[in-house]
Order: structure tokens, then sequence, then C-alpha cells
């Protein structure tokens, strides 16, 4: 059970952490398929920069800054080039596949993946003021900071929005653009803000994977859609804090308990449980719709289709 | 006269996909040079690679086939102003279906067996497109994000139904897989011994019937206006919803034609998670091709050639494979792109009645009127 709940943890937070980014993207009014490719890119860099300098927190710091630059052509792409935003998402993905697969050949002289041999991964917690081989701690403890990382930043993410000027602004600027332009709101300032905010903390889920659950490796489209999964968590949560948290919880407990049924040979399909939120998404986007056609009455049909940039 | 108007407007989305194009090589040409490599010879291995040798060649024509079906799908959608981006799901339930069928029915003549379970596998595409499509239509549930769902929730369901109910007595070892389709009903991959696939051939034809449909029928100039404008075409009589659920149908029926050529053609049988992430190609290769039937055709053979190029680049050079996922990455990111100011552009635009109305935002500093729908407001206005 202990490790059950350890590994939920473990498989649950870079899907957090890229949630969270993907939530503030969505709050500033973008739809950012891309989390996928920054992941990668994070996840690439980090293993790269631990390389180069054997330092663990240089490792970060890289991801940090891969993550902000995929995220910047996003933005370059999209605001600047006027560029469909599902498509420059879908774009960055396939190019940051790319990317990484040609600089792990490349840069790292590495077929299929790549470990920086003895050097440090990332620093693990204990709890505090409890036994170090604990029920307790070998459930919750034992952890990289980073995944205490993603779930602290929860409240951060929730307080950001609600309580601070510029959260504030950039929920306007996603809600009602030309209102808060109205109102002396600097639209694309918000909108680079935010996608350099999605760069970090996509760039550090990828950090976790590559240099907190593996041993400092990088491996070929190492995230394996995880950073969907964090779009679907974010769409699972209607891009609030708590309710992303949960979506990013049902994902990840989902991945575990697929394993576990395989694991313990539990004659129910684990491509059920895997599917399920999956399938739990569109029945939540069903009744959402739902609810915003009953409340405004108009033809959803029509005006939902109005919304796009018709892709030419 | 010539009407310089018209040709302008049918020369500007050509310009601007050339331009996307060059501007996408242009830059994986950079990343090849900047990995070590020079990037001169590269493109000229690449097009050695994918179109020089009979085997080159015909790798390409293979992958051009399916993406050019795949596109045509995606253009279908594209064209009505529907986001179907779950050619994956479709692509993968189709081709299920279609070696369901093939086992069943597999006892009839093998013309007629192999047009039924092509058959079974547009059924399955359009069954799968049907549930986005009818949630579109009949919830607003938004469809972007319910078909990339679907297409999960595809490769899951197929997973179960290869590995239990399915699964093939010759599938080896790790790979999923269903049994190998009988020799009798795969389809010829060198037609009169040349290395032309049979499949390019029917993607030929479907283009051109995708082609008519759209420039000759009512359904598909309904669908254009829809995607177009939706309000003047619902105020013109035609019915969003019909219009929506027909699109979301026809294109995922040619995704699943795409997956059951696939099977009875190059693959053989249906393998766990096979061609995984050509359903994203495709939405390059609708957009490339001007989200037309016969724009797809082109854009199917330059991308079926960078598919064909990929898997014979590891025989010729030290280059990584990988550089070709770069280039088509690049392309993809600057085809929706506007290299032309907007502003300049909307002054020469103006008056013509066949644009959307521009919404006000346009006019300020953001980019795009599109608000992700499934942020939900209003629950912390205090």
């Amino acid at each position: 059970m202990n490790e059950i709940i350890a590994s939920a943890l473990g498989t649950t937070s870079p899907i957090l952490l890229a949630a969270l980014g993907g939530l503030i993207v969505a709050r500033a009014g973008m739809f950012k398929l891309s989390l996928e490719g920054t992941m990668l890119m994070g996840a690439f860099f980090a293993v790269v920069g631990v390389n180069a300098t054997g330092n663990i927190w240089f490792g970060l710091l890289a991801a940090s800054v891969a993550g902000v630059c995929v995220s910047l052509i996003f933005g370059v792409a999209a605001l600047f080039l006027h560029a469909n935003e599902i498509i420059v998402g879908l774009a960055i993905n396939i190019a940051c596949l790319g990317l990484t697969s040609t600089m792990l050949v490349t840069l790292l002289n590495s077929q299929g993946s790549f470990t920086a041999q003895g050097k440090g991964g990332l620093p693990v917690l204990n709890l505090p003021f409890v036994k170090h081989d604990g029920a307790l701690n070998s459930a919750l403890g034992g952890q990289t900071i980073l995944v205490y990382l993603a779930f602290l930043l929860v409240p951060v993410v929730a307080y950001f929005f609600k309580n601070t000027r510029t959260g504030i602004s950039m929920r306007a600027v996603g809600e009602h653009s030309e209102a808060a332009q109205s109102n002396g709101i600097r639209v694309q300032l918000n909108k680079f803000l935010a996608l350099a905010l999605c760069g970090v903390l996509c760039g550090l889920a990828g950090a976790q994977l590559s240099t907190g659950v593996l041993q400092n490796t990088f491996s070929e489209n190492m995230t394996q859609g995880r950073g969907y999964l964090a779009f679907t968590a974010v769409i699972i949560g209607g891009a609030w804090p708590l309710r992303v948290l949960g979506g990013s919880a049902l994902l990840g407990g989902a991945m575990v308990m697929g394993t576990v049924f395989q694991l313990w040979q539990i004659p129910f399909p684990p491509e059920a449980i895997l599917a399920s939120p999956f399938v739990l998404t569109i029945l939540v986007m069903s009744v959402e719709s739902f609810r915003r056609k009953r409340r405004s009455g108009a033809d959803f049909a029509l005006d939902e289709m109005a919304l796009y940039d018709r892709p030419s | 006269m010539i009407n310089t108007t018209k040709w302008r407007s049918r020369l500007g989305p050509v310009a601007r996909v050339c331009l996307a194009v060059v501007v996408g090589v242009v830059c994986g040409g950079v990343v090849i040079w900047l990995v070590g490599f020079n990037p001169l010879s590269a493109f000229r291995t690449m097009v050695m690679a994918a179109f020089g040798t009979s085997f080159g060649l015909s790798t390409s024509l293979r992958w051009a086939a399916t993406l050019m079906l795949l596109g045509l799908s995606v253009a279908l959608s594209f064209r009505a102003g529907m986001f179907n981006i779950g050619a994956q799901g479709q692509f993968y339930v189709g081709a299920l279906l279609a070696v369901i069928g093939e086992m069943a029915f597999g006892g009839l003549p093998a013309v007629l067996a192999i047009s039924l379970a092509i058959l079974c596998g547009a059924l399955g595409g359009a069954l799968w497109a049907a549930i986005p499509g009818l949630l579109r239509a009949y919830v607003g549930v938004n469809e972007v994000v319910s078909t990339l769902m679907m297409n999960f929730i595809a490769i899951q369901m197929t997973n179960y139904l290869i590995r239990v109910p399915f699964r093939g007595s010759d599938s080896a070892g790790q790979v999923l897989a269903t049994s190998a389709v009988p020799d009798k009903h795969r389809i010829s991959m060198s037609l009169f011994s040349t290395p032309v696939p049979a499949t390019i051939v029917f993607a030929v034809v479907v283009a051109l019937a995708v082609w008519i449909y759209m420039k000759k029928t009512s359904w598909g100039y309904e669908d254009k206006v829809s995607g177009l404008n939706p309000r003047f075409a619902q105020y013109g009589g035609i019915s969003m919803r019909a219009t929506t659920v027909r699109v979301f149908l026809l294109s995922g029926a040619l995704a699943g034609v795409a997956g059951a050529l696939e099977v009875f053609g190059p693959v053989g049988r249906f393998v766990g998670g096979f061609d995984a992430d050509l359903g994203f190609t495709a939405v390059v290769v609708a957009l490339a091709g001007g989200n037309s039937g016969i724009g797809v055709l082109f854009a199917g053979l330059f991308f079926g050639g960078l598919a064909g190029a990929e898997q014979q680049l590891r025989l010729l050079t030290d280059l990584p494979q990988a550089t070709i996922l770069v280039i088509e990455g690049f392309i993809t990111l600057f085809v929706t792109a506007r290299f032309v100011v907007p502003r300049l552009r909307r002054r020469r635009d103006r008056g013509r009645s066949d644009r959307r109305p521009m919404s006000p935002s346009e006019g300020a500093d953001t980019a795009s009127t599109y608000r992700p729908d499934f942020v939900v407001e209003g629950v912390s206005h205090e």
C-alpha cells in the first residue's frame, strides 16, 4: 500500500507540474497543446546540464531555461505571427521530439538513451519528526524536492490568481482581452509572462522525469504523452488549481492502478482503467457545456464554433 | 483583362504554404548545420533517399497514400471549421474493424471480402468520429479536446482488443498484434512490378472524389459556408447540426479507410500502437494542402517523401532520422503563420464578403480571438 501511494505521488507530480503550467496559460486565454514538447525539452536539458556541470541545480536551471525558450517560440508564432494556437502546439511537440532525438545523437553521442554517469540526482526529502523507515515516511516521504514543490505550488498558483495584481491582470487578459486592454493592462506582456511561467513549470516537470524518477537518464520520447495527460488534467479541472490537482492525481493514480492490476493479475482489463480519465474528461466537458448552454440560452452549435480562428 | 483580385485570392494561399515550407526547410537546415552536417548535401541525400531509388520511391509512395487519405479526412473537417484532430483514433478503430471484417467475410471471393472489409474500416472510423461530432452538435463540447481524448481511448481500447479477444496466434513476444491478413487479401504494394503501390492509386481516386464533393455538391458547399461564417450559414438555412454530424462522419470514414488500407497493404496486420503520431502529420498535410482535395495530393506526396526519406536515411548517412521530424515540426509551426502584417492585409481585404467578420480584438494587439472554452469562469468572482 505504501509503495502504491509513493508511486502514485511520483507519477502525479510531473503531470501536476506541467498541468499547473497549462493552467496558467489557459487562464491567460491561450490554448497550449505543447506541454508535451516543452516537458521533453526540459527532460533533455536537465540531463545535459547535469552532465556538463555535475551540479543538479544547473540541470534544473538548464531545464527551466529550455522550457522558457520553447514556450516563447510558441508565443512568437501564435502572438506575433498570428499562427493558429492549436497547430503551433502540435508543431512544437513534433519539433521538440525531433530536436531532442537529433541532439541525443549529435550532442551526447548516444542512440536511444543517455545517462550522465556518477552525477547526483535530485535531492530527496524525508519527512521530519518521523522514522525514516517508518510506514508514513515510506508512503509520503523520500520523494524528490520537485514532487513536494509540485504540490506546494497548487496553493501558490491559487493565491497568485486570486490575490496578486499580476495574477488578476493575467486572468483579465484571458477572460476579455479587449476589456483588459482598455483598462491599461498590457495584453501581450501578460501572455508572454504566462508562457514563461508555463515554460519553467514544464521544464521542471521534464527534469523530474529524467533526473528525479530516473538517474539522470534521457531516453527518446521519454515523456510518452505525459504532456497530453497534463493538458487533460487542466481540462478536467476547468483550469482551477485544486481541481487540476484532482485531475492530475486521477491520471497519475490511473497509471499506477493500471500497473498494479497487471502485476497482481487482477482479471480486469488495465486498459479500461487507463482509458477512464479520458472518458471522464469528455463527460466533464459535456456537463460543463450543457450547463453553459442552460445559463446563456444561446445556440451553442453556432456560438462555440464562432470562437475559432478557422485553420487555413 | 486579367482579373488580378481573383488570381491573388487563388495564389495567395499557395504562396503562403510555399513560404511556410521554405521557412520550415531553412530552419531545419539551420538545425542540421548546428549539429554539424552540411545542410545542402543533407537535403540532396534526403531527396535521393525519398525519390532517387526504386525502393525509396516505393516507400515514399506508400506513406504518401496513407497521409493523403488521413490528410483528406482532416481537410474535410477543417474546411467546415471543425477541428478534428482525432484522425489517429479513427484510423486505429477503422484499421481494427477492417481486420475483424476481413475475418468475418474471409470466406467470400477475395475482391468482395476486401471491399466489405474496407467498408468496415470506414464504418469504424465514422462511428468513432460520430461521438465527438454528436457531442459537438447537440451538447456543444469543444471538439479539439474530445477528439484528442478519443485518440487516447482508441489506443487503450484497441490495445485491449488485440491483447485478449483478437490476439493473433502467431503474434510474437511483447508486441501485441492480430493474426496476419492472408496473402490473398493483401493489397499489392508493387503494381505491375513497378514501385507504385496500389494504395496510392486508391488514394488519388478518393482525393478526386473528395474534390468533387467539395466543389460540386451542395453538401460540400454547405460545409464551406459553415466553415467561413457559421452565422451566415445558419441564416441561409443550413442546419449546423446536420453539417457538423455529416462532416465528422465523412472525416472519420476517410481516416478509417486509411487504417484499413494500412493493414491490408504495407503492414499486413493490426500491430499495437502502429504508425503512432500519423494523425498529427495528417493535420500538417491538410493545412499544407490548403484543405483542398487536389492540394492534399501534393502535400501528401511531399510529406510522404519526408517519411520515405526518414526510413532510408539510416542507410545513407550519419544524419539522425529525427532531423526529418524537426523539418516537419518547423513547417507545421509556420504553415498557419501570417508573415504579411495583418494590418495591411486587412485594408486590402476590406469589403470582401467571403471573410469572417473581424472581431474587435484583432485590431488590438491581441493575436487570437480563440478563448479556450474549458476554462470554467464565474467560480472565483466574489
